[in-house]
């Protein structure tokens, strides 16, 4: 089971794809903060505060990028 | 150089090739446990969820090279995944009689083959899951880079362990 979760590729619909880029900036956010915090006590609130800004970093872009492509259509 | 400055230099270096090698090693060698244990898991487990979505060819050394790059920064993780790619690589090549040797890389006809071969194992990497299996794996290397320029700064500033609560203080932005 396990030998064949990393050998052969797992079949992905493209309803996933959006859902995959939640553990992407999460890891992101708790190593860029593991890194940047000069309190461990507050990592997880700083991890949380930075996973939110990434995210709505991203709708931004997203839908930015969708007026555009209104605009231009 | 005084002796203390080339310590820290030695202690700057081994924590820059320690982070490499294992994820969140250099950290534990400027004594910073805690940042270590999450940088480890939080890599290793960026890294292997890439390769459990995109499988053996993730890191492929030939055809993804950026990636690949990307990839080898996560020390021993990276280094096992490309074993274990090239291990499949050599084998199917074998059994196609395509020497892997030529410095050249393959030519278009035995790049066809090899792609047929990948694909009758059911190994090939197709759209979307092998962008997002790269990027799994590829930015689990490139934040390992963050820890490792982060491992090698703390220790050229001969700062170990966790930073005191009134220098915490003082360098919060």
């Amino acid at each position: 089971m396990l030998a064949t979760l990393f050998h052969h590729p797992m079949p992905l619909g493209s309803q996933q794809l959006l859902w995959l880029l939640l553990p992407l900036c999460a890891s992101l956010a708790i190593i860029y903060k593991t890194i940047r915090t000069t309190n461990l006590s507050r990592l997880p609130l700083e991890i949380l505060a930075l996973f939110g800004y990434i995210l709505l970093g991203l709708l931004g872009v997203g839908v930015g990028l969708w007026l555009v492509t209104r605009c231009l259509a | 150089m005084t002796k203390k400055n080339a310590h820290f230099r030695l202690v700057a270096l081994l924590a820059m090739a320690l982070a490499w090698l294992i994820p969140g090693a250099g950290h534990l060698c400027v004594g910073r446990p805690v940042r270590a244990a999450i940088i480890f898991l939080t890599i290793g487990a960026t890294f292997w969820a890439g390769m459990a979505m995109g499988g053996v060819m993730t890191v492929d050394s030939r055809n993804e090279r950026w990636w690949y790059i990307a990839e080898m920064f996560t020390g021993v993780h990276g280094l096992a995944a490309w074993r274990l790619s090239e291990k499949v690589t050599s084998r199917l090549a074998a059994e196609a009689n395509i020497p892997l040797s030529n410095p050249g890389g393959l030519d278009f006809g035995q790049q066809v083959i090899m792609d047929q071969k990948y694909d009758q194992a059911g190994l090939a990497l197709v759209s979307p899951t092998d962008t997002i299996a790269r990027a799994y794996a590829g930015v689990a290397g490139l934040m390992n880079l963050m820890c490792i320029f982060d491992a090698l700064m703390l220790g050229m500033m001969g700062l170990r362990g966790e930073p005191r609560p009134a220098a915490a203080k003082e360098t919060k932005p």
